[in-house]
């Protein structure tokens, strides 16, 4: 694993097993990242807003 | 087997028409004066591995496929060619093609992709002399974490406005809940409270209290019914929800403050040149877009073939440069948003007074008219879209006469309606209860703002709770695995400092993130009994240059694992004779398994270059070359090294008396040198500086005699010294210009460069070479090469 991996890795970890933290929204920036589009405002606002909008 | 370049095949490119080496898997050691070519060289490994040239990306004019073909060529005839080992494979780069190397070369050719196997004197400085920030950029891009910095960056920024939307949508309710307290006379702090201050209100006035806001209607009705009977109920109720209506400015105080801050912001990208670099970030950005999405391989404009990875990395380069003034250009159209939301709003309050007060036959509000044709609100919102596009500049002045020939407007419709409701002939008790009604209605339209307000809120801080989540957890898990590799790495560096700066100082080399800073790093090291010091504050120019060797050849070791190349161009300049000898053993001994590529402009460091490679028995595995000069039409005049003995004894050869005579004298100088270093001979501050044979020769031989305690030496030492000195005087005839050059023979000359040679002989290790050394702390006069097989080995006084 490289380093970016490792980092990405143990940052959906932490997102994981942080109390309260929507599935939806982390899922979300998993595909993000393998889509190549983590590093954008708009789609992570897009993430973000999942929890308000579909109440998961 | 390490991966090995073979050869190199460079064509039109920088001041290179045409330029083929055959490095056969060697280390490569350039010298070359200022402006013959050598970085041309570098660069064509450069642009061979990432598809340009950094020092010519970012800045306006200048560019690779600009500045990249040679003057005489076209960028299509630029070519760079390597042949690897093993495998003997050949790959090239143009403008238009990109290598694709076969799996055996693909880490390779990956790992070295980001550039970051070449340190360039001025890369030094951005490992310690720049700000923290721009330290961390310089080696997040050897971690392979850069692309890293660019989400945290943004998520970061989505935070920030998720922070200021919630600040704005809190001051909002705050601004509304102080509205419903003056209404209402009462402090108001929820929308619960509303209904019970009103009914407040109504029982002094004695009036029926409501329930909730769905009776407010009802309500309204009943007590309209008092007034002048039911006959004429629907048209005071009409006019009175008009006035109720009216009751609130058009247009709010902070409307005009807010367009001239907008003005302030427009104005300056208004600008020929700040509009071109705006489009050109925009193009810039669509561009990155496109390729990325589509997976283009060709240039989407040109049609040209490109390598994606590296035109993505040019385009992210460039962007950033431009950065700053997309973002102000975005605040802007942020900035924009409310203020047309706010005419459209105000465009839309009119109209719906319109539709009320046409419900009542035979009323004309001839101020209501005027209202609905009102420029500032059909033409306004336009004007404000195409400013913040950077179209047209704010006319402030115009929009702050519509703005009060508007709220004049406005207050005259209130005064016709209210005239209205006068011709009806009502009480001051009537009145009153009119004046009721309304307030009862705007308190409910306020309490139905604030709620909705307050659900917003809601939802924003929730948005700003998991932004803040995401942030901390990317940055946290970024921060925790840098500063890991940090701590790792540390030991390296110190080590390889230890081995430049031996018995100094200058301890505890620590890497570390900045606190509360986003992607920074301070470097501090323990000096002079000081913990925690900037090295800048302590430490010489050449310690700091020394320093930031250091830190490059630790991370690329432990980053670019599998690029076994390092290209280290002219980055010795300030570093001292004594040091510079240890950066030989620093490279030679640490690095060996690397496929070095050194150039300098030095020559004094190429000797030494040299010198070490024998001494670390790594001759056969150098490529040593010297550039004699350049032309334009031809490139750099290189010779193959040749050894100075070897070339003393061509210019012998060939009868050139005072060539051999000048390079035998700087030999000779050069091992007097090596001696008084080597021997920490004491010897006056001026002689050292003034460094001729006169200055240096007595004292060398001074120290070697009263030192070694073993007579065969000490005897060879005599006769070599002696027929040194006696042979001296012919080099200095022939390199001082004297009149009586003429007079001493080729014969004499190689007297001299023999007696030369003698002394170095003495001097040096009889298995490797090296030139012996004395250790204070074991009283030896030895080898100092720890690879020697056979050092030699003498006792001292």
């Amino acid at each position: 694993m490289n380093i970016q991996e490792e980092i990405l890795s143990s940052f959906f970890n932490m997102l994981s097993e942080l109390e309260g933290f929507p599935d939806s929204i982390l899922k979300r920036l998993v595909e993000l990242w393998k889509e190549g589009n983590l590093a954008s405002k708009s789609h992570i606002r897009e993430a973000i807003s999942r929890e308000t909008q579909d109440g998961s | 087997m390490a991966v090995k370049i073979k050869s190199i095949d460079i064509h039109a490119f920088r001041g290179i028409p045409e330029l083929y080496l055959p490095i056969e898997g060697k280390n490569l050691l350039i010298r070359g004066e200022n402006g013959t070519g050598k970085s041309s060289i570098v660069e064509a490994f450069e642009f061979f591995f990432t598809g340009s040239i950094s020092h010519l990306e970012g800045t306006r004019g200048i560019s690779t496929s600009r500045h990249g073909p040679h003057i005489k060529y076209d960028a299509s005839d630029v070519k760079v060619s390597i042949a690897f080992d093993p495998g003997n494979i050949c790959l090239t780069r143009t403008f238009e093609t990109h290598p694709k190397p076969p799996i055996l070369l693909s880490n390779y050719l990956n790992s070295a992709r980001s550039g970051t196997f070449i340190l360039k004197r001025s890369q030094i400085l951005e490992f310690i002399a720049s700000q923290p920030a721009d330290r961390f950029r310089a080696l997040a891009s050897i971690i392979g974490v850069e692309p890293l910095d660019e989400i945290e960056l943004e998520m970061m920024r989505v935070r920030d406005e998720l922070e200021g939307e919630v600040r704005v949508k809190s001051e909002s309710v705050q601004r509304l809940l102080v509205a419903l307290s003056s209404d209402l006379q009462s402090e108001i702090q929820a929308v619960d409270e509303v209904i019970p201050a009103l009914n407040r209100i109504l029982e002094t006035a004695n009036l029926p209290l409501i329930v909730s806001f769905n009776d407010v209607e009802a309500h309204a009705q009943k007590m309209l019914k008092v007034v002048k009977g039911a006959s004429s109920v629907e048209l005071i109720s009409t006019l009175n929800l008009g006035l109720q209506q009216i009751r609130e400015t058009i247009i709010s105080d902070q409307f005009i403050p807010r367009m001239k801050s907008l003005s302030k912001k427009v104005e300056p990208l208004l600008q020929e040149k700040a509009r071109v670099k705006l489009r050109l970030s925009e193009l810039l950005d669509n561009s990155r877009q496109i390729i990325k999405e589509e997976e283009l391989d060709t240039c989407p404009v040109c049609g040209q073939n490109i390598d994606r990875e590296s035109v993505l990395a040019i385009i992210n380069q460039r962007m950033e440069t431009l950065q700053a003034l997309s973002e102000r250009a975005s605040n802007i159209r942020k900035e924009s948003v409310p203020l047309i939301a706010e005419l459209n709003e105000a465009k839309r309050r009119i109209s719906g007074l319109v539709d009320l007060l046409s419900k009542v036959d035979g009323l004309e509000i001839v101020s209501l008219s005027e209202l609905t044709l009102s420029k500032i609100l059909n033409e306004g919102p336009a004007l404000i879209k195409k400013a913040s596009d950077l179209q047209e500049p704010i006319l402030l002045g115009e929009i702050q006469e519509q703005i009060t020939l508007l709220e004049g407007l406005w207050v005259a419709v209130g005064k016709e309606i209210k005239g209205a409701l006068d011709k009806i002939g009502l009480t001051e008790e009537e009145k009153k209860l009119l004046d009721v009604v309304r307030l009862i209605g705007n308190a409910k339209e306020k309490a139905t703002l604030v709620s909705e307000a307050n659900s917003e809120l809601q939802r924003l801080k929730l948005n700003l709770q998991r932004a803040e989540e995401i942030y901390n957890s990317f940055s946290g898990s970024k921060k925790q695995k840098v500063a890991q590799i940090y701590e790792e790495i540390q030991a390296d560096i110190q080590h390889y400092y230890s081995i430049l700066h031996p018995d100094e100082s200058h301890t505890d080399i620590e890497l570390k993130l900045s606190t509360g800073q986003r992607a920074s790093t301070e470097l501090r090291m323990r000096s002079f009994g000081r913990e925690a010091e900037d090295p800048r504050g302590l430490t010489s120019e050449g310690h700091l240059d020394s320093l930031g060797l250091c830190i490059f050849m630790a991370f690329v070791r432990s980053f670019n694992q599998e690029c076994s190349l390092i290209i280290l161009d002219d980055v010795v300049t300030t570093i001292d004779s004594r040091h510079r000898s240890r950066i030989c053993d620093l490279l030679y001994g640490e690095f060996n398994n690397y496929q070095l590529v050194i150039t300098t402009h030095d020559g004094i460091w190429y000797q030494e270059l040299q010198t070490a490679q024998r001494t670390y028995r790594l001759d056969s595995k150098f490529l040593n070359l010297e550039i004699n000069g350049w032309e334009i039409d031809t490139g750099p005049k290189i010779d193959n090294y040749l050894p100075r003995i070897d070339n003393i004894n061509n210019k012998l050869r060939v009868n050139d008396k005072t060539g051999a005579a000048n390079d035998s004298r700087q030999y000779l100088e050069w091992i007097l040198k090596q001696i008084i270093l080597g021997m920490n001979a004491p010897i006056p501050i001026g002689n050292w500086l003034g460094g001729t044979v006169k200055d240096l020769e007595p004292h060398a031989k001074k120290r070697l005699l009263s030192l070694v305690d073993d007579n065969d030496y000490i005897k060879m030492v005599i006769e070599a010294f002696d027929q040194l000195e006696r042979t001296v005087p012919f080099g200095n005839l022939l390199s001082h210009d004297n009149i009586l050059a003429e007079q001493v023979s080729i014969v004499e000359v190689e007297t001299f460069f023999k007696s030369v040679d003698a002394v170095h002989l003495v001097v040096s290790c009889q298995e490797c070479g090296a030139v012996l050394k004395y250790f204070r702390d074991t009283k030896e006069y030895r080898c100092p090469n720890t690879r020697c097989s056979n050092p030699s080995l003498m006792r001292t006084n």
